[in-house]
């Protein structure tokens, strides 16, 4: 009953000025089963959050609810204060949010650049009939559009653009996870998430993932990372959500979360998070005895 | 000593070459098609296979409808003729002496009187395209959240509700009895179409003109092709297509992209009615039956899903094997029969199993080519001629070409 009447309080939590992105108590239930449960996750521009938790823990399944993919059970979602709770996946996209897949979902038989100029499609203004008449102003946009999809295109080094104009079928594995953050990035988002942006990746590749990604942000765009890799999470986030079970059990600076009995207990086990636990103490203990 | 740091070779991209041909391909074919009848004059028969050939316009038009809907946009329609029914229908019973108003109008589109209701040919060409261009939204509208089986499904359905429908709104129904009139002939057909007059040209029995407007149509159908192939929403189309979960999540509103897909297919459909049904002065529910919905699926998987090229050249094929091979390919049996004395070959009718030979030609294909004969696999990348410099220009800023300092 108090349980209950906690999560009633969490529902009620105020919005939070100059937040890009707020859920509040956002929840989803497949049956019986809640995947996603009553979390509280804001981010501001320019952030990087990274969310991580064991498998199965509802980190893609948050992606899919901010993103409109699946309608939440209880709970809001704001996107710069307006309330998009329960919206189609592409008004989302015109908010700002914009994601990748953790199983690569590109346009397999369309060319690379053809990838990134879907990605471009809500910025273009010609309609039916600018498209079959092919009217000077859908002629220009359509060069712009080119040109704007080149520029996402050389973020890349030259991993993509001399591919440009191969089908995205045809690129590896590595340049693919890459494509579809071009893709994604073409829509010029406001907030970016990367689901698992590296797995897969040999460790140069991701290396150099991870260069592009601390490349592309800025201080307009905030992006939630969910990430395995724990090094890669620790070294871009500013901060982190852990989640278990769809409940946030942690949240803070990825030190913070390091040493966070709850999170050795969700990815080791109790009787593991209690050997951690004590490593710790004497890491401490060492420390402070080294001073 | 001068540093030259290449730049470096990337393969030319397939559809440039592909670009080049395409151009001299339909060039060719424009030239070709334009001097058809003149060539026709030392055999004869000049009528007869003209007619034939208008007849495979309206197929490529058709043709071409259908891959908006099938090869862009992914969607299988297996009720096309509907579109094509609405088309011929409706400018049937504006321009024809099957209605026989007893008031009279008269306006440069439309004009009643006790001789029937004349309607501007060159405007409800437009306009019934567009009527049906209409329909194609109506059967859109219920099918959006269907896939794969199941929208096929639900367009078969549609197909023949349409059929049935221009059946019985016919004389003799059940409706008659509440006072309806006679609205589409029925299994009667509806006839007494009126025919177009292009400044001293009167269209009529002579199936040159009709030849040559139907080639301007089915020009006029092309551009559009090709037009919306290289466009936002030709692009939304190919998306949708591949991942239709991915294509939401880039900004593509999923509805109206595959409203206008069925919309612009069943627009081109709506123009082959128009000119059909003027042609051939009538039409009958006999031309709009499930198994030209599947003729014309025929053509776009023969000739290439998706690829405007191949969709006509399918057209052509099955026109060709309708109107020609197949009477041919009688004829050789029959004597074949008649000179080894065999009966079954003297008695066998090659067009009555038109449809076996269909079938058997798309299992050949999906064994053997199942791309198409022209392939789309550069689809989207065959005309535009802004690419080169685009891609001229992206690589020199690139790798600029430096000659050294000294």
């Amino acid at each position: 009953m108090a349980v209950a009447r906690e999560r009633l309080s969490t529902a009620q939590a105020t919005v939070q000025p100059g937040a890009l992105l707020q859920t509040i108590g956002l929840t989803k239930s497949f049956g019986g089963l809640a995947a996603v449960q009553n979390i509280d996750f804001h981010i501001s521009p320019g952030e990087i959050v990274g969310v991580i938790g064991p498998n199965g823990a509802g980190k893609s399944t948050f992606f899919n609810l901010i993103t409109g993919l699946y309608k939440p059970t209880r709970g809001r979602i704001l996107v710069a204060g307006q309330d998009v709770t329960g919206k189609r996946p592409d008004i989302l996209l015109r908010a700002g949010v914009a994601r990748t897949f953790q199983n690569i979902r590109l346009f397999q038989n369309m060319t690379v650049l053809d990838n990134v100029l879907v990605g471009y499609h809500t910025r273009l203004k010609s309609r039916l009939v600018g498209d079959i008449l092919k009217l000077p102003p859908t002629r220009r946009e359509e060069r712009e559009a080119e040109r704007r999809a080149f520029e996402v295109l050389r973020l890349f080094d030259d991993r993509l653009v001399p591919h440009s104009y191969e089908l995205a079928r045809n690129l590896a594995y590595a340049d693919r996870r890459l494509l579809e953050i071009a893709r994604a990035l073409a829509s010029s988002p406001k907030l970016l998430l990367l689901d698992e942006p590296t797995v897969g990746m040999n460790p140069a590749e991701t290396e150099n993932a991870i260069r592009i990604i601390a490349k592309i942000r800025s201080a307009d765009l905030a992006i939630i990372l969910i990430e395995h890799k724990l090094n890669v999470v620790m070294g871009m986030s500013n901060r982190v959500v852990v989640l278990d079970y769809g409940e946030k059990i942690a949240e803070g600076t990825p030190r913070e979360v390091q040493t966070n009995e709850k999170v050795i207990e969700a990815y080791l086990g109790r009787k593991a998070a209690a050997q951690a636990a004590a490593m710790l103490d004497r890491r401490d203990a060492l420390e402070e005895a080294g001073q | 000593m001068a540093t030259i740091v290449r730049a470096p070779q990337y393969r030319l991209p397939a559809w440039f070459q592909n670009n080049r041909r395409l151009t001299i391909g339909w060039g060719t074919t424009l030239i070709i098609a334009l001097l058809f009848p003149l060539m026709l004059n030392p055999t004869g028969h000049i009528q007869d296979i003209t007619g034939d050939v208008v007849e495979g316009e309206i197929y490529a038009m058709l043709a071409l409808g259908l891959n908006v809907v099938v090869g862009f946009a992914g969607l299988l329609d297996l009720g096309y003729a509907a579109f094509f029914a609405i088309g011929a229908y409706s400018f049937g019973m504006l321009s024809s002496s099957h209605f026989l108003p007893s008031s009279s109008f008269s306006s440069p589109f439309i004009s009643w009187g006790p001789n029937g209701i004349h309607a501007n040919f060159w405007f409800f060409l437009l306009a019934c395209a567009m009527l049906a261009a209409l329909f194609g939204l109506i059967l859109g509208a219920p099918t959006l959240r269907l896939r794969g089986d199941y929208l096929a499904i639900v367009t078969l359905g549609f197909g023949e509700i349409v059929h049935k429908v221009v059946v019985n709104l016919g004389p003799g129904s059940t409706i008659n009895a509440f006072g309806w009139p006679d609205i589409t002939g029925g299994t009667n057909s509806l006839d007494g179409i009126f025919q177009p007059s292009f400044g001293p040209v009167q269209f009529s029995t002579d199936q040159v003109p009709w030849y040559y407007l139907g080639l301007g149509v089915l020009a006029v159908i092309i551009v559009i092709a090709y037009s919306l192939q290289n466009s936002r929403l030709g692009r939304a189309w190919v998306a949708m297509r591949e991942d239709e979960l991915a294509a939401a999540c880039m900004g593509i509103n999923l509805r109206n992209t595959k409203l206008l897909a069925f919309s612009m297919g069943a627009f081109f459909s709506g123009f082959a009615g128009v000119v059909q049904g003027s042609r051939l002065t009538l039409v009958d529910p006999s031309q709009f039956t499930f198994q030209i919905s599947i003729s014309i699926l025929v053509m776009v998987v023969l000739g290439g899903i998706g690829s405007v090229p191949g969709v006509v050249l399918g057209a052509g094929i099955i026109a060709l094997l309708q109107f020609y091979l197949l009477h041919q390919l009688n004829d050789w049996m029959h004597l074949a029969g008649t000179t080894a004395n065999i009966g079954l070959l003297q008695h066998i009718d090659l067009t009555q199993a038109q449809y076996l030979i269909f079938g058997i030609m798309l299992v050949i294909m999906m064994i053997f080519r199942r791309e198409g004969l022209i392939p789309s696999s550069q689809r989207r990348r065959e005309l535009r001629p802004a690419d080169e410099s685009v891609l001229a220009e992206e690589n020199q800023s690139l790798y600029t070409v430096r000659s050294g300092e000294a």
